[in-house]
Formats: structure tokens, C-alpha cells, sequence
């Protein structure tokens, strides 16, 4: 009779030969049975899971990420067209008056530069916010 | 029938049903992997949304070089070791010890009620073991992964999973042997 090591008798159990009974003598059969018994303990899976709407959570927590770029996008764009907008509009408009107003612009664009951006923060943090009070 | 190219295919056009359907189908795999790598449970359900947050992000470079199921599990393991390197940098190693010799708590009040129950018994010491071995061991039996694919998503040669993966049964039959003898 071979002499079975531990090693042995697991890659037994592995290989899955346990269902022809291998012939072992009484020490070894003895681990055998105590190996039999771990791996099916082993082998059992637990009783705790996700909550049941789990799946749901996740697809919630995309469909929300998504809409907040969509958002940045959106708000972005607006932002530069608002700025083609007035440049297209002072090109139009060739009056002295608007003439002085552009340069006074240009020579504080720093300001206009953080308006606009201001503007379009405090649209995106309103609607967070107001999606984050609402039931 | 869960068919695992139809699902990609579907979630790369942006179709979100069927990116539900790959958290119903894996969300039972990543749990169990991330239930023996973190010890604070409260952490575990945040972390399999991160993971499968992460899935959604980089399912484009999915190319089917592997099973499904085998690059999900890959990004569970990591997430749960990033997430344990940063949180509990002392109950992580990247060399663990050596089971051989290793010593589990000594019996308490609490692990002398859980004596009673051998598959709780068996469970408790599986959950005191190094993070590599009681992984192994769940990826093993419990996800029936092979050696290769634990290989896959470890990034342990399949050599030392086998290693760890027998040390740690020999021990835990040890363990076993002396409770049952006690029991009789």
C-alpha cells in the first residue's frame, strides 16, 4: 500500500478519485475523512448576501455619476457660446460707445472670465443641492 | 442563459439593463471574496458598489482574454487589498506568514460557544488566517475557481497558491482532528 501523505490525500480529494474509494490504511483514512469534511465546509457558501435591490443601488449610482458630467458638459458649452456670443455681437455693433465698452471689458476679462464661471458653479451646486433637499 | 459576450457587447452601447444583469449575476461572487478580505463588514456593500462601479468604467478593456467571471473577481481582490492597504496597513503583508506554525486565539468564552458547531468552528479559524491563505481558500472552494484563474485575479504564481492552499488545509485539519478528539 502506498504511503499517502497529507499532500496526497488532498490532491485525492481535488482530483475528485474519493467517489472510487481509495484504498487507504486506518491512519489515512482517517484524514481522509477529516479532509472529506473540510473541504466540504469549506466549500459551503455563507448565508449572508447584498441587500435584494443591491443591483438596483449600482446602476442608481451610474445613471446619477453620468448626469453630473452631462451636466458639466452642458454648462460648459453655454459658457463658451455666451462668450462667442458677445464677441460675434461686438463685432456687429461698431459704435464708439460699444468700442469703449469692449476695451473696458478686455481690460478686465480676468472678472468676466470669473463671472461666467462663477455663474455656471453656482448653477451646478444649486441644482445638487436642491436634488439633495428634495424627498 | 448568461451569455457573457452578448452582455459586453450591450454594456459598451450603454445599455444599463444589461450592465444590471452583470451585478445580478456576479454581485454573489464579489461579496464572498470581499467578505474574507475585509474585516469591517459595514465596509463590504460599499465596496462591492465601488467595484462594480470600477467594472462599468473599464469594461472597454475587457478583450475576453480570460473568463468574465475570472477579470471580475480580479477587480474585487484588488479593490478589497487597496482598500485594506490604506484602512489597515498592519493586518496586510505582502509576504505572509508562514502557517505552518501559525498560532490561532486562544480558546475565550466565545470561540468555546462556536466549538459546538464544527462548520462555524471551521469557519472561525479559516477567518483568523493570513488575508493570501483564507482567499485562496475561498476562491478554491467556494468560487471553484482553478488554479490558473486564481493565478489570474491574485497575481500569486499558481505555485504558491497550491502552496498556501494545501499549508492551510493541513493546519486547519489539525485544528479539526483535536476539536473533534476533544468532542468525543
Amino acid at each position: 500500500m502506498k504511503n499517502l501523505n497529507d499532500n496526497d490525500i488532498q490532491s485525492l480529494l481535488e482530483d475528485k478519485i474519493s467517489k472510487n474509494n481509495p484504498v487507504l490504511n486506518t491512519e489515512q483514512l482517517k484524514d481522509y475523512q477529516l479532509y472529506q469534511q473540510l473541504f466540504e465546509i469549506a466549500g459551503t457558501k455563507p448565508t449572508d448576501t447584498l441587500p435584494v435591490d443591491f443591483s438596483k443601488q449600482v446602476v442608481l449610482g451610474i445613471e446619477h455619476k453620468q448626469n453630473v458630467s452631462n451636466n458639466i458638459i452642458y454648462y460648459g458649452l453655454i459658457g463658451v457660446l455666451a462668450l462667442c456670443g458677445m464677441v460675434i455681437a461686438v463685432n456687429i455693433f461698431t459704435s464708439d460707445f460699444l468700442s469703449d465698452l469692449l476695451h473696458t471689458v478686455l481690460k478686465y476679462k480676468a472678472i468676466l472670465v470669473f463671472c461666467v464661471a462663477s455663474f455656471l458653479l453656482i448653477q451646478y451646486f444649486d441644482k445638487r443641492f436642491i436634488r439633495l433637499l428634495q424627498p | 442563459m448568461f451569455d457573457e459576450e452578448e452582455i459586453v457587447h450591450r454594456i459598451l452601447k450603454s445599455d444599463l439593463f444589461a450592465f444590471e444583469l452583470l451585478v445580478k449575476q456576479y454581485q454573489n461572487l464579489v461579496f464572498t471574496i470581499l467578505s474574507r478580505i475585509l474585516k469591517n463588514k459595514e465596509d463590504v456593500e460599499d465596496t462591492c458598489q465601488e467595484v462594480f462601479m470600477k467594472i462599468h468604467k473599464n469594461i472597454k478593456t475587457f478583450q475576453f482574454q480570460a473568463k468574465l467571471s475570472t477579470w471580475v473577481a480580479q477587480i474585487a481582490y484588488n479593490t478589497g487589498i487597496n482598500y485594506l492597504k490604506k484602512r489597515d496597513k498592519e493586518s496586510f503583508r505582502d509576504y505572509p506568514k508562514n502557517v505552518d506554525h501559525f498560532y490561532f486565539t486562544q480558546d475565550n468564552p466565545e470561540v468555546s460557544t462556536i466549538k459546538n458547531n464544527v462548520s462555524d468552528y471551521v469557519n472561525q479559524l479559516i477567518e483568523q488566517l493570513p488575508i493570501q491563505y483564507k482567499t485562496v481558500i475561498t476562491l478554491y472552494h467556494i468560487n471553484e475557481f482553478s488554479y490558473q484563474e486564481i493565478e489570474d485575479i491574485t497575481g500569486m504564481p499558481e505555485g504558491t497558491v497550491k502552496g498556501y492552499l494545501f499549508r492551510a488545509r493541513k493546519l486547519l485539519k489539525e485544528k479539526l482532528a483535536h476539536y473533534l478528539k476533544n468532542e468525543l
